[in-house]
């Protein structure tokens, strides 16, 4: 490490976050390896560590003998400001190596308002914000994780985009990438045999044309390796897919800083404004043993105290109290605890209750989602308010003081009256505190509800909905706290401008990377942080670029509309979705896969029969 | 065969820290290090309470930047076990640049420590290792320093000259080399970092460049090594 960059460190907040040196990183001899990858996380390194996925794929890369996968964080303010005055280029930890030298610069992008901190990032690197700008062998930009489900509005600042589940896709690139470096190939030679390896979607292969009305008028590729329809990429054999068995433990804190043990993919539920439960299907579990020791192996290697047992819904894993009863087991006494989150209010069983809270009680958290029973079936939430209220009662016996409670407004068929249900629901809950014969004694019971603004996501069956306007949402946050009447009930929500830019990028198309990189140019880093979202710039890169808010979110979709994303194929079909919407608008359910195959689609995924219900 | 907290066996471990390690803080070393000890599977006693963990008592904090060649870490065995095996199986699991140096049965309380020997690299802005050098040596020939010196709530105008016991310059290059026995009691403890305000206030037209502080020894009142 050079003295400038001592110096600088001992000038900025938490500077262990820029050196690396923690225990289980991957330190390799550049002469032994003949290919660099840069893991680059758009945020800071305490939510990066936190991040299961960069962890796994971080793992895959390293397996392969002659791929260095090494890590970059976002820099925080204040180190930025010193890097950009002293000229030091944006680094990968491990090496301290610039990684504008490397072959890979790969983004995982969790959610849309990253994506500003993926241009500063690359721009903090020396390397080219616009794909086509960038030449060679070399800094080739591949991003991955949920956002790729629409990679349109970053299609212009992205080589590859891999679209799926990347444990094995990543090194098909990497080696695809050797061989021709090898051959003497070119990048645009590079690319298009790349965009022939499953779940890649190389976007400069293909040209986007648009209607008067601003909606996509067509999407064809450019050349006979661009293929039409993308299928994202799943591990079908979930049980022997690589994970690690060890990870990097972080001196400073991080977000969550334990073992992350993740037991299911893929969620049964089909709850209809889920992006993520129907990306991931079909629903792939592992077993028990498999996972007790591969717990046991994480937490030998790493000495972290606490385990979390990770999935879209943990008490949907068939295993789940065996998988704690051969936790509990050694944990116990190596004073290591368990935590479940995730968990739904209409399946938390006694027996699972009595082994969560066996170690450490902290508060249960559910999602009903919405507050009444109408809305919760639109949405195809299958929680009576029963279920809710059971949960509660056994909670507070239990010793429980402190309930959470998420929700969200804007949701299709939503009025007035299941808004007001949603404070009236956190009332019911308190007052059983006060019913429950065995409540602990001389303490007062906190619900506390978090409400969010509803965003329609692409692949879910509210794909076409609009998005309620700001004024709509301000109205119902409102009327919510007016209803509230006691401080036993904590109330929080979230600012809409952020909601709004959320919708845009989730559902738009490629004319939005303009706007994005005048927002960008013109200041905008860290947009989900409320010190940094910087909303009269975004208004502005709206208008220079004669784009509106309103007609990415706010515009209900027909049915014939090309939407953006309708090149990739994610197993559910689009015929299961729109069944779905026309279920919602007239409150009828659905049944989870355990109780009835849907033939949403996802079966054909696994070559065969489905995982969940074995239909095909 | 487990034993309490009374029968445990008392465990002094010494250790080193260097390279990119020098800027982890305090409370981020004392986790880590109780991470490590979990992963060494060396049998130290837990804390009881809400949030069992291993307990590890640090003679002394490590301050943000500084590097280290014998720091003083206690701990207490709830089994026997070799001292080479403890010493061994801790080294294993330290995180990077992190070194067990020495681990032994402890006879002595950190309340013994009087002293602790620093060396510390320093380069100044617009001045060349000899004028540095001359500056310092000046300073250091005083018969009073006075800084500004913080306390647990307030700061006091201090006399730090009595806090320094021994001292030695060295210029190597173009930097300056000091090594220095500074008070590190629980009483009287002087950060090195002191210097460097002192060094503003007594040497002209004096700016910090760069610093590099290591702790390397510490002494009992009658200046023998702690052991």
């Amino acid at each position: 490490m050079t003295r400038e960059l001592e110096k600088i460190l001992m000038s900025v907040n938490k500077p262990t976050r820029y050196t690396g040196g923690e225990y289980g990183q991957t330190v390799k001899d550049k002469n032994k390896i003949d290919t660099r990858f840069a893991f680059c996380f758009p945020d800071t390194y305490e939510i990066g560590m936190s991040h299961l996925g960069m962890k796994i794929l971080y793992g895959a890369l390293n397996e392969h003998e002659k791929i260095w996968c090494e890590r970059v964080f976002a820099p925080d303010v204040d180190m930025e400001a010193k890097m950009r005055e002293k000229n030091i280029p944006l680094f990968a930890l491990e090496s301290h190596d610039p990684i504008a030298d490397f072959d890979f610069i790969g983004f995982t992008l969790m959610y849309e308002m990253c994506y500003t901190n993926m241009l500063n990032m690359l721009d903090l690197a020396g390397i080219p914000v616009f794909a086509k700008d960038r030449k060679g062998m070399k800094q080739i930009v591949v991003a991955g994780g949920p956002c790729a489900y629409n990679p349109e509005p970053v299609a212009d600042f992205v080589d590859i985009f891999s679209i799926g589940e990347g444990e094995t896709m990543l090194v098909e690139i990497c080696e695809l990438f050797r061989k021709m470096r090898d051959e003497g190939a070119s990048r645009e030679e590079f690319l298009r045999e790349c965009a022939k390896i499953d779940g890649v979607y190389v976007p400069s292969l293909y040209d986007v044309k648009y209607n008067e009305d601003g909606t996509v008028s067509s999407f064809e590729p450019k050349c006979e390796q661009a293929k039409r329809k993308i299928q994202k990429r799943i591990m079908t054999d979930f049980e022997s897919a690589y994970t690690p068995d060890t990870m990097i433990v972080p001196f400073n804190q991080t977000v969550f800083d334990r073992v992350t043990l993740e037991v299911m993919r893929g969620c049964i539920r089909g709850c209809r404004f889920c992006q993520a439960g129907m990306v991931y299907r079909p629903s792939r579990g592992r077993s028990p043993e498999m996972l007790n020791s591969l717990a046991k192996k994480l937490c030998d290697n790493t000495g972290y105290e606490e385990i979390s047992l990770s999935s879209l819904s943990t008490s949907d894993y068939k295993g789940v109290t065996e998988l704690c009863d051969l936790l509990l087991d050694w944990t116990e006494k190596r004073n290591i605890s368990l935590s479940l989150p995730s968990l739904r209010a209409d399946n938390f069983s006694q027996d699972l209750l009595e082994r969560v809270q066996k170690v450490r009680k902290t508060s249960l958290t559910f999602a009903p989602e919405a507050g009444s029973q109408r809305l919760r079936d639109a949405i195809n939430k299958n929680v009576t308010e029963e279920d809710i209220l059971s949960t509660a009662r056994r909670a507070f016996a239990s010793g429980y003081t402190s309930i959470k409670l998420y929700f969200m407004i804007g949701l299709p068929t939503e009025t007035m009256e299941d808004v007001e249900a949603i404070p009236a629901l956190a009332q019911k809950i308190v007052n059983e505190f006060y019913n429950s014969p065995n409540r602990p004694k001389g303490k007062t019971v906190n619900v506390s509800i978090s409400v969010s603004s509803f965003v329609p996501k692409p692949f879910t069956p509210f794909q076409w909905a609009a998005q309620n306007t700001q004024a709509q949402l301000a109205e119902k946050q409102k009327r919510i706290a007016e209803c509230i009447r006691t401080k036993k009930i904590s109330y929080s929500y979230h600012a809409s401008d952020l909601s709004v830019l959320e919708a845009v990028f989730a559902r738009g198309d490629r004319r939005l990377g303009a706007v994005l990189y005048d927002a960008w140019k013109n200041g905008c880093t860290f947009d989900s942080w409320d010190e940094h979202f910087k909303s009269a710039v975004w208004r502005k890169a709206f208008e220079n670029n004669g784009l509106t808010t309103e007609f990415y979110a706010n515009r209900e979709r027909s049915y014939e509309e090309i939407l953006p994303w309708s090149f990739i194929d994610i197993g559910v079909t689009e015929q299961f979705m729109k069944r779905e919407n026309e279920l919602a608008k007239e409150s009828k359910t659905t049944p989870n896969c355990y109780e009835k195959c849907s033939g949403c689609g996802a079966a054909k995924l696994m070559g065969g029969k489905c995982s969940v219900t074995q239909c095909e | 065969m487990s034993l309490n907290a009374n029968e445990a066996i008392k465990v002094r471990i010494r250790f080193s820290r260097s390279g990119d390690a020098r800027f982890v803080s305090h409370l981020d070393q004392l986790r880590s290090l109780a991470r490590a000890v979990n992963r060494s599977g060396v049998p130290v006693w837990n804390t009881e309470g809400f949030n069992p963990h291993p307990h590890l008592v640090f003679a002394n904090p490590l301050s943000v930047g500084f590097t280290a060649d014998s720091e003083i870490m206690d701990i207490r065995l709830v089994e026997p076990m070799e001292m080479d095996e403890v010493k061994r199986r801790l080294n294993d699991a330290m995180p990077p640049f992190y070194a067990v140096t020495d681990a032994y049965i402890r006879e002595t309380k950190p309340v013994d420590i009087a002293y602790a020997l620093y060396k510390i690299t320093m380069t100044a802005e617009n001045m060349t290792a000899k004028q540095l050098y001359d500056g310092v040596k000046a300073m250091l020939e005083r018969d009073e320093i006075w800084v500004e010196k913080s306390a647990k709530r307030s700061t006091a105008e201090t006399n730090i000259r009595p806090m320094i016991k021994t001292y030695e310059l060295n210029v190597d290059g173009s930097d300056l080399k000091i090594e220095t026995v500074l008070s590190a009691s629980s009483t009287e403890f002087l950060n090195p970092t002191y210097l460097f305000r002192a060094m503003e206030r007594y040497i002209k037209d004096f700016e910090l460049d760069y610093s590099s502080i290591c702790r390397s020894t510490f002494y009992t009142a009658d200046m023998k090594e702690f052991k």
